[in-house]
């Protein structure tokens, strides 16, 4: 996902919002210490905005547009506006606006709060975010994007029924057309289910598999420079989708900040051959 | 290790790693994005922090952010260079020497590999050539000391696989210098495979980890062809351009002919596409780039190596034509002054000596 000035790259957040992302769960088995789902959410993503100004947008002592930003939580009835008190006309912001939003908290900067409430409108977050998609799309028509959707919510309850499915699929695919766009995905899920990393084969289930279909591999920039990839400890391969299902508190939060190397600004492009000299 | 990851690292172990590395006395300068953290310049490869003395000349700290390049072969090859650089006395690359430290348990920091390279002040080319787009004098003498730069770098076996404009900066006193360690190899140096391919934007689209010569050569033309072009036509920049795609793109490197920043500098010159050699620089560029990597030294030619006729002339110098003679043998021209071996505390004054006396030998007239 290539990030200049020229082309910037829009980076979408959707954050379930919701109530039941307020349970706590053992982010540290050894220590037994304990968080909220949204805590964990909260930290990795302001971590990943970090990074994002810190790895691509921050050059020659100037911030450099970048990446632009649009974050949204999903919670109650609608979907608001997730940094800042005042939501973006065009939903989003550039760089030079979003990064200068931060608060300074004990040293590290902090965009995003997430106080758990309500429902999820999942669906209606997805509309709102893809009709984003779409106007950014038009205005930089050679721009990246990443979608990084997080969400607790049970599937049964949002009624998503096949129809839904199939439209929402349908909106995606001809939304982002053959632009570049990366979908990460995290479902942590109460069902109890076996957690699912990386696929690289289409799970069965039908939430399973819409969420499947609805994540796209990762950039292939990201298998540059390493023979054996890897993230938290889960190995990567090409045809890996970015959707991760009922992740340990850790790999959740390493897939979010995983948004931030996803994107390609100054990073290195180095090979993944080893190097093999002779004197 | 991302930027991210080393900061509060470094930060951490600052005291100790200066310590090491005998830079007593030094701190590393603060600032970053938001103000709190250290202030740091971000390369390709490596991450660059400032090494501060209240008395003493400044150093550039350098680390991995990619594993690859903290590979012991690798530094190997860095350690071949900077001796090399050493023993070539060379003004145009900042020198620099290979330490290392241990960062503590993460993995991949114990011990890491630790670049001290002498400090460059002052600007970037590509914020320099936006800044002054519209004065011909300031972009003519930097196309001349760029034409230099690589005569000099060429002729001291020297060669270079991602010249590009966030890898050269302009000192304060005017003097071009170039960076990036990683990418400079040497004749004696046989490498059989390059460790990287270069900026996109700035080299062949076929180039592969399997070309070890002839690096310099599209970046080289497509620098000089750009800033020959800003003479003509300023408007070349009327925005701000992003260092990562400065004017060229990926895709006008793989397409040239169907490129539209390509008809720009072909109006700036007043030239129709013509797949004739020899025409123009920019239409010989055109058609390397359309052409396989294995051909570019057809189209583009190293600076000339002559064997005889030492002399140089105020002429070759000058370089306004910006097209070099096809030759592939060593450029006796350009000499290296004699050896000696450059200390770490050499003064900016001595150095700049050094390289005004290197050039007054090399053209004077017989």
């Amino acid at each position: 996902m290539k990030a200049t000035t020229q082309s910037p790259a829009l980076v979408l957040f959707l954050v379930d919002g919701s109530h039941s992302t307020g349970v706590s769960w053992v982010t540290d088995a050894k220590q037994g210490t304990e968080e909220s789902i949204a805590t964990t959410i909260e930290t990795a993503v302001n971590r990943a905005l970090h990074d994002l100004v810190v790895n691509v947008c921050y050059q020659e002592s100037e911030i450099c547009n970048r990446i632009s930003l649009g974050l949204y939580v999903a919670q109650g009835d609608s979907v608001s506006w997730g940094i800042g008190e005042d939501s973006p006309e065009a939903g989003w912001l550039p760089s030079d606006q979003w990064a200068t939003l931060a608060q300074q908290v004990g040293g590290s900067p902090r965009w995003f709060n997430l106080e758990p409430q309500g429902k999820t409108p999942l669906l209606k977050g997805w509309n709102h975010v893809y009709a984003i998609l779409s106007e950014f799309y038009t205005e930089f028509p050679q721009s990246s994007a990443m979608l990084v959707t997080l969400t607790d919510g049970s599937f049964k309850e949002l009624n998503f029924d096949e129809e839904t499915i199939n439209e929402l699929k349908e909106l995606q695919q001809s939304t982002v057309g053959e632009r570049s766009f990366v979908h990460l995905l995290a479902h942590i899920s109460a069902d109890g289910d076996e957690p699912l990393v990386f696929p690289i084969e289409r799970p069965d289930g039908a939430v399973s598999s819409m969420l499947y279909d609805l994540s796209t591999t990762l950039p292939s920039h990201m298998f540059e420079g390493s023979q054996h990839p890897s993230l938290g400890g889960v190995s990567l391969s090409p045809e890996s989708r970015a959707y991760i299902h009922n992740a340990d508190p850790v790999l959740l939060s390493e897939m979010i900040q995983l948004g931030s190397r996803v994107v390609e600004g100054n990073g290195s492009r180095p090979l993944p051959v080893p190097i093999i000299e002779e004197e | 290790m991302l930027t991210s990851e080393w900061l509060p690292l470094l930060e951490k172990c600052e005291d100790a790693l200066l310590k090491s590395l005998d830079l007593n006395g030094y701190s590393l300068t603060k600032g970053g994005p938001f103000g709190n953290s250290l202030e740091y310049r971000l390369g390709a490869a490596w991450l660059v922090l400032e090494a501060r003395h209240p008395q003493s000349k400044p150093f550039a700290l350098r680390v991995p952010i990619s594993d690859i390049f903290a590979r012991s072969e690798h530094i190997d090859r860095l350690n071949f260079i900077s001796e090399k650089m050493e023993d070539e006395n060379i003004t145009w690359f900042p020198g620099f020497e290979m330490k290392s430290f241990d960062f503590g348990p993460e993995p991949g920091v114990q011990p890491c590999p630790v670049m001290v390279m002498e400090w460059v002040e002052g600007e970037p080319l590509w914020r320099v050539l936006y800044q002054h787009r519209n004065n011909p004098k300031v972009l003519t003498d930097l196309l001349r000391q760029f034409s230099r730069l690589v005569d000099e770098m060429t002729s001291a076996g020297f060669d270079h696989g991602d010249i590009s404009i966030t890898n050269m900066r302009v000192m304060p006193n005017g003097m071009l210098m170039l960076l990036d360690p990683d990418s400079l190899t040497h004749e004696e140096l046989h490498i059989s495979r390059s460790v990287e391919l270069g900026h996109p934007t700035w080299n062949h689209s076929q180039r592969s980890t399997e070309h070890t010569v002839d690096l310099h050569l599209i970046p080289v033309a497509l620098i000089k062809c750009f800033i020959e072009a800003l003479i003509h036509d300023p408007n070349l920049l009327s925005v701000e351009p992003d260092p990562e795609e400065f004017f060229y793109t990926e895709e006008d490197l793989q397409n040239p002919y169907q490129s539209q920043n390509f008809d720009r500098l072909m109006g700036a010159f007043g030239l129709s596409p013509s797949p004739k050699k020899g025409l123009h620089p920019l239409l010989d560029l055109m058609a390397a780039l359309d052409g396989s990597f294995e051909d570019v030294s057809l189209w583009l030619c190293a600076p000339a190596r002559e064997d005889k006729n030492p002399k140089v002339t105020i002429e070759y110098l000058l370089d306004t034509e910006i097209q070099p003679h096809k030759a592939s043998r060593r450029n006796p021209n350009i000499r290296p002054i004699p050896r000696e071996r450059k200390r770490w505390n050499a003064s900016d004054f001595a150095r700049e000596f050094n390289f005004f006396r290197k050039h007054s030998e090399s053209t004077r007239e017989e």
